[in-house]
């Protein structure tokens, strides 16, 4: 089987085709810290791409409770079950990703979901890791926890569903990176929706075929951000491009958040996908559970992050979260501003470090009312 | 270009193919007297053309050749259940688990299939059985559906392995959901889950909870069937036959034919399903592989259990098995 460097893992990895990286790589920041599981951007991805019949229990986006909740039902914890836990030397992965287990007559190593699993999206939702004693009273630190996380295809670099479609019906575009199933090639064998680790494939029972995240490429090619991106009304994520082929880009906020930084993390990375959404760890949950899904890099990050409030360029970057409907492709900290310039030069996102506060008078003159404060 | 069945005058002598077809065959005595009916033949030419199928048939014995014998149309039986098949010749296939290429299949759940086929001269019925203790006939997330294919050489040097670069195969495809489909409506949603639904489908006429295809007739309520409206064969809100036509060089290559002659039926009984397989022996198409009385080819195969997770490359396979048509 060729061989594949993957910088997610600091090492060469077996993968069953050989191909020079795209142009440039879709990507994402997505701040766990700042989602609040609203599913603004669950309902927006699902009114536009899949309202129609055989895509009822799809969710190409979606937004569940860790550590209980998962959609489809367990999709990580059964391949982890599979895999074992993930063990590194230093930024190093010592264990074997899913395609150097099982041989190149077999696909990638993963697990297929049954119907059921995907019948209840919203399970453990708001769990939390522990249960509450009768009479106990907040002291400063909660014992338990949860997070939300909020998933999409991750457009990897070295796909999974891809590895393991027989037919070739699964392309990543040169242009942008992002992953598509061939809709008129595919034959519904669902061996994309077997190997996916983040079972982001689902087969149409109406179409008969495997569908995935399209990446809004319609939106993309057009220099508009995705939906679930757009519509987030927690401003949590970012969408951009990495740079593929040359040094990363310090002007370029995905690059310098995600490869010049690493304040954000990829999702398992252990399975050797080298998937392209990048998390901000959660500052409040223990790193031996984050470190699972995301790698070595947790303590770092979640320094980086605590101390956000004094490092300008970092959270300049991240301030261009949910600043424009269009792609920032480079930006530039001036003063008390952020600023973002889309690929054609357009400046597209201006955003101060300190929103401007107006307080106003607790008695409205001209509408003879009484202002309540809701904050 | 190469075809799939020798002419007669190229195939009357022994072959080393034929050598590893498994069975030999038996031919049914009413096919002279229905030929001799049917084409109202005097006696002397009579006599000469059963002399002539006659030779054919201990040749193909000799060659351990599978014979397809020719009856009149009206006894070519195109139900898989008719009566009629169990006189007609029958041959083994014996079937093995895909193991060379990627996905292969870890577990065998059948071993052989029996095959029948009779002509008539213009078309060719093939008859396949193979024991299933349960039919599956729809598919869903991690749900399979039985299948059965058949695959001729379009060229006489393609391997088995569904041909290879420079030698196609043309497959016949008959899937048990297909069946469903044609036998009773398209497959739905609430065929697979009686209990579901759903609140809204944009551009939906009727009522709830809607059927494919008659209540997604306006072209605005397709736009989220994205296979369908991308050509995709397997897609077809509106199959009227439960058999593919394909043709294949190689694994993965598998590509449907965009018109089709072939058609058949497939039923389920006493724990064994039958299939019939019906098409003509000559058509204007170059992917078709193509026949001629008297002419010998080669035919594979396939078998999937979906039971079991059988589903493309997942599948039950054998080698090629020679077979020679009645002059």
């Amino acid at each position: 089987m060729p061989k594949r460097y993957n910088w997610q893992l600091g090492r060469e990895m077996d993968y069953p085709f050989e191909a020079p990286p795209p142009a440039r790589q879709v990507a994402y920041v997505f701040d766990t810290n700042k989602c609040i599981e609203c599913q603004t951007c669950t309902v927006a991805c699902k009114t536009c791409w899949t309202s129609g019949k055989g895509q009822e229990i799809i969710f190409w986006n979606n937004v569940e409770t860790k550590p209980y909740g998962g959609y489809p039902l367990e999709w990580d914890t059964r391949l982890l079950a599979k895999t074992g836990p993930a063990a590194w030397k230093g930024t190093t992965l010592v264990t074997p990703t899913v395609f150097e287990t099982e041989g190149d007559k077999q696909p990638p190593n993963g697990h297929r979901p049954a119907v059921d699993d995907y019948s209840s999206p919203n399970v453990g939702e708001d769990d939390i890791t522990g249960t509450i004693e009768m009479g106990a009273a907040f002291s400063g630190v909660h014992p338990m926890w949860m997070f939300y996380l909020a998933r999409i295809c991750n457009h990897c670099d070295h796909p999974a569903c891809l590895a393991a479609c027989p037919r070739q019906a699964i392309y990543k575009r040169d242009e942008d990176g992002i992953v598509l199933i061939d809709q008129e090639r595919c034959r519904g064998y669902q061996e994309c929706v077997r190997a996916c680790p983040y079972k982001k494939t689902f087969f149409n029972v109406i179409s008969r075929a495997s569908e995935k995240c399209i990446g809004c490429f319609p939106r993309v090619e057009q220099g508009q951000v995705a939906l679930c991106v757009e519509s987030c009304i927690g401003k949590i994520r970012l969408h951009g491009f990495l740079t593929t082929r040359g040094e990363p880009r310090p002007d370029n906020p995905l690059d310098y958040i995600v490869k010049i930084r690493k304040l954000a993390l990829p999702l398992y990375p252990q399975h050797g996908t080298g998937p392209n959404v990048y998390y901000i760890p959660p500052v409040h949950v223990p790193n031996g559970f984050l470190e699972q899904l995301f790698g070595p890099g947790v303590e770092a990050a979640k320094t980086m992050y605590r101390k956000l409030a004094d490092d300008r360029q970092l959270l300049g970057a991240l301030l261009l979260s949910g600043a424009s409907q269009r792609i920032i492709t480079r930006f530039e900290v001036k003063g008390d501003e952020v600023l973002g310039w889309a690929e054609n030069g357009d400046e597209v996102a201006r955003v101060p470090f300190t929103e401007p506060v107006y307080i106003r008078k607790h008695y409205d003159e001209v509408h003879n009312v009484y202002r309540h404060n809701t904050t | 270009m190469s075809t799939a069945t020798t002419r007669p005058e190229q195939g009357s002598g022994p072959r080393p193919w034929a050598l590893v077809a498994g069975g030999a065959a038996a031919v049914l005595l009413v096919a002279f007297a229905l030929i001799v009916a049917e084409r109202g033949l005097d006696r002397g030419a009579g006599r000469e053309l059963a002399e002539l199928v006659e030779r054919h048939r201990l040749q193909a014995e000799t060659d351990g050749v599978f014979f397809v014998p020719r009856v009149e149309r009206a006894a070519v039986p195109v139900d898989p259940l008719d009566p009629a098949w169990e006189s007609a010749p029958s041959i083994i296939v014996k079937l093995s688990r895909q193991v060379d290429a990627m996905p292969i299949l870890e577990r065998a759940t059948v071993s052989s299939a029996e095959l029948r086929a009779l002509g008539d001269g213009e078309w060719v019925v093939w008859r396949l059985s193979w024991p299933d203790e349960s039919p599956d006939m729809n598919v869903d997330s991690g749900r399979f559906c039985d299948a059965a294919a058949l695959q001729f050489p379009v060229s006489g040097e393609a391997p088995h392995t569904m041909g290879d670069d420079r030698n196609p195969v043309h497959i016949l495809h008959w899937k048990a959901l297909w069946q469903k489909d044609v036998d009773e409506h398209f497959q739905d949603v609430q065929d697979l889950h009686p209990n579901y639904w759903a609140d809204l489908y944009w551009f939906a006429d009727g009522p709830a909870p809607y059927r494919v295809p008659d209540d997604f007739s306006d072209p605005r309520s397709q736009q989220w069937f994205a296979a369908f409206s991308a050509g995709n064969p397997v897609s077809d809100i509106y199959r009227t036959r439960p058999v593919e036509e394909l043709s294949a060089t190689g694994f993965g290559s598998l590509t449907s034919h965009r018109e089709s002659v072939s058609d058949g039926r497939g039923v389920w009984r006493d724990g064994s399903w039958h299939l019939s397989f019906v098409r003509p022996l000559r058509t204007e198409d170059p992917l078709d592989a193509q026949f001629w009385r008297g002419g010998r080819g080669t035919v594979g195969v396939a078998v999937w259990n979906g039971g079991d997770g059988n589903v493309g490359a997942r599948k039950h396979w054998g080698f090629w098995t020679a077979f020679e048509l009645s002059p």
